[in-house]
């Protein structure tokens, strides 16, 4: 199993190396002189060589390309990216980062644990009853909540729910912690987008399961249809299940860029629009950085997790 | 599959009945499929809607009504009107008109790249597949919006310098309009994004069918390689890629939408459904028809491609079901 990790990690470094290279060299190369755009900040819009050089110096731009890639993996493992020179008060990047993150993990994992609870049972439910009238109603349900993109999800969802049939509270701003009712519709709405994934996963794998003889050898020994789904098909059908919860990550990644703005959360999201909206480079790159590290972590997650269930895998992969 | 039957029938032409083509078999399947059918009607609307926006829209998107402002739905504006009196029945559809237009670039631009690199990796090997595959792999490992974002950020200052550059050089007036370079910085950014999706599933597609029966038997009865690849690998693949462009499209609208959303997609003064729900979202309690109109009108644009592109899959490759 040790040796499974290992493998598994270093794996991954590869990868790790061609996503840091991505946010390095676009940050770094693909955008305006930072040096320049400071200069004609600090020099009210007049160039000047002597504060041009200065500025290259104190933004270490002067060094080798190879020399400032290390530096950057260096800083960006420590969660350092410097400050931000693009928005009101030059804020520390990576302390901004390590205020909303935390904000944003808890209404991912709120919204990851709804899709696990709702999605599972319903996919499970879809495939026992396959092709009747409640499968296709539960995917043609789960295929219009994904599809409905978040941002017009939520702001439907504030209409109908709480403008039109005042069933939740009004929703206040910013974050009142993961256990809130003001949690619950971000959350769904988040929840919402990588559903459809789990359900038709889900869906496909319990009918895989379905078709295999120990089904049938469970059946002839007279378990009612409950007690197979229950005891064998449930258990079997879930590792292949595991697979999509990296993508689901990515997924509820990209919504809560969305979510949080719609609800006004103040989570890794908020940090990237504002930045996004500011043209602040450094802070975009950042929270690429980040999100795309989340996904990376979560698909190792699953990896384990994988390896752990399923003695084949551990083995052969 | 049919692939074979057909290829079969050319050295056998005695083989009765007149094999179905792969693509005659793939429509009666398709229209036979009645969420399929009912998203390729609303997508035909659409693009139809996209292609004659002008004639349609009663009224010019711009337009201010300073009389009639923020009015539910009416005769006279059929999905009532914004905060500055604009009709925004005549928004909407310029704003359907902005994502098709985004969308028909971006879905040719990443099939290009996509086939392009995924075929040449698996058919080159090497470390030129090693290389498209850590690209593939690492593009694939971000939030797609998260990313598409970013190198709109950092692509913006380029291209408005190209375009300056390019000014410079022909006076072409429209290289100094803000809406021509918010659409080639969408362009650039989702373009950027997207191909690795395609080009992963056709260097798979490449790397499979080599390997397949029906590709050894062509080789073993002395088929060319060029009748190989235009009769059995072409087709096969190409399945795949529709199947891949047309779901592909609806959220090529999609993501033009969301980066218009963010204010890093196409602003104002061009019209974008995107920018519009943002607009309304200030006053989503007094006003919901500002974001429901043009929040449907995209719900509803998006279901219809997933259908077609679900149907498109079942038709087409009938073996690959439920992935």
């Amino acid at each position: 199993m040790v040796r499974y990790i290992l493998r598994r990690v270093a794996a991954m470094v590869p990868l790790l190396l061609v996503i840091v290279g991505f946010v390095f060299f676009l940050g770094q190369y693909g955008a305006n002189d930072l040096a320049m755009s400071m200069t004609l900040r600090v020099n009210d819009g007049v160039f000047d060589a002597q504060i041009y050089e200065a500025m290259r110096q104190k933004l270490d731009l002067s060094d080798p390309v190879a020399v400032r890639f290390m530096r950057f993996i260096g800083n960006a493992a420590r969660g350092e990216f410097g400050v931000s020179y693009a928005l009101q008060g030059t804020p520390d990047i990576g302390r901004m980062i390590a205020k909303a993150l935390p904000i944003s993990m808890q209404l991912g994992l709120v919204s990851m644990l709804m899709c696990i609870v709702i999605g599972i049972p319903l996919g499970v439910i879809s495939a026992a009853w396959r092709n009747s009238a409640a499968d296709y109603l539960i995917v043609g349900g789960a295929t219009v909540l994904s599809s409905v993109p978040a941002f017009v999800l939520a702001p439907i969802a504030l209409v109908v729910l709480v403008g039109q049939l005042r069933i939740l509270p009004t929703v206040g701003t910013g974050w009142h912690g993961p256990f809130a009712q003001e949690t619950l519709l971000p959350a769904a709405c988040l929840a919402a987008g990588p559903l459809l994934g789990i359900v038709r996963y889900t869906r496909a794998s319990v009918v895989d399961t379905l078709a295999q003889e120990y089904i049938r050898a469970a059946r002839a020994r007279g378990l009612a249809e409950w007690q197979v789904i229950v005891r064998h098909v449930i258990k079997n059908s879930m590792t292949p299940v595991l697979t999509t919860l990296g993508l689901a990550t990515a997924r509820l990644l990209s919504g809560s860029i969305f979510i949080e703005t719609v609800f006004s959360i103040q989570g890794l999201g908020s940090v990237a629009v504002t930045a996004f909206q500011a043209g602040d480079i450094q802070t975009v790159a950042a929270t690429t950085l980040v999100s795309a590290m989340i996904v990376m972590a979560a698909n190792i997650l699953v990896d384990l997790l994988y390896g752990m269930l399923d003695p084949r895998v551990r083995l052969t992969a | 599959m049919t692939a074979n039957a057909s290829a079969a029938s050319v050295s056998e032409p005695f083989a009765a009945p007149k094999p179905r083509s792969l693509w005659t078999d793939a429509a009666r399947t398709f229209s036979r499929n009645k969420a399929g059918m009912t998203g390729l009607v609303v997508a035909i609307l659409v693009l139809l809607v996209a292609a004659f926006a002008p004639l349609i829209a009663p009224y010019d998107f711009a337009d201010q009504d300073w009389d009639h402002v923020r009015e539910g739905p009416s005769a006279q504006h059929l999905m009532g009107t914004d905060s500055l009196g604009r009709d925004l029945f005549s928004r909407v559809v310029m704003g359907v008109r902005t994502a098709v237009f985004v969308a028909m670039i971006v879905t040719f631009s990443t099939a290009m790249i996509g086939v392009l690199v995924g075929a040449l990796g698996a058919l080159m090997g090497g470390w030129v597949d090693a290389v498209a595959v850590w690209i593939m792999d690492g593009l694939l490992n971000f939030p797609s919006l998260w990313l598409a974002a970013f190198v709109s950020v950092v692509s913006k200052p380029i291209i408005a310098r190209l375009a300056q550059n390019i000014y410079a050089a022909t006076q072409w007036s429209f290289m100094q309009d803000t809406v021509v370079l918010d659409y080639l910085v969408v362009f650039v950014c989702l373009s950027f994004v997207w191909w690795a999706g395609l080009g992963r599933l056709v260097r798979g597609q490449v790397l499979s069918l080599r390997e397949k029966e029906f590709i050894e038997a062509q080789r073993a009865i002395g088929a060319p390689p060029m009748w190989i690849t235009m009769r059995h690998l072409v087709p096969n693949v190409l399945g795949q890629v529709i199947v891949h462009m047309s779901s592909q499209f609806g959220f090529a609208m999609l993501s033009e939408s969301s980066l218009s959303f963010l204010g890093i997609g196409i602003r104002p003064p061009g019209a974008s459904l995107g920018a519009m729900i943002f607009a309304g979202m200030a006053n989503w309690r007094s006003d919901p028809h500002l974001v429901a109109m043009p929040g449907l009108t995209l719900a509803v644009i998006v279901l219809a491609f997933v259908f077609v592109g679900d149907a498109l899959n079942d038709a087409l490759n009938p073996r690959i079901r439920e992935r």
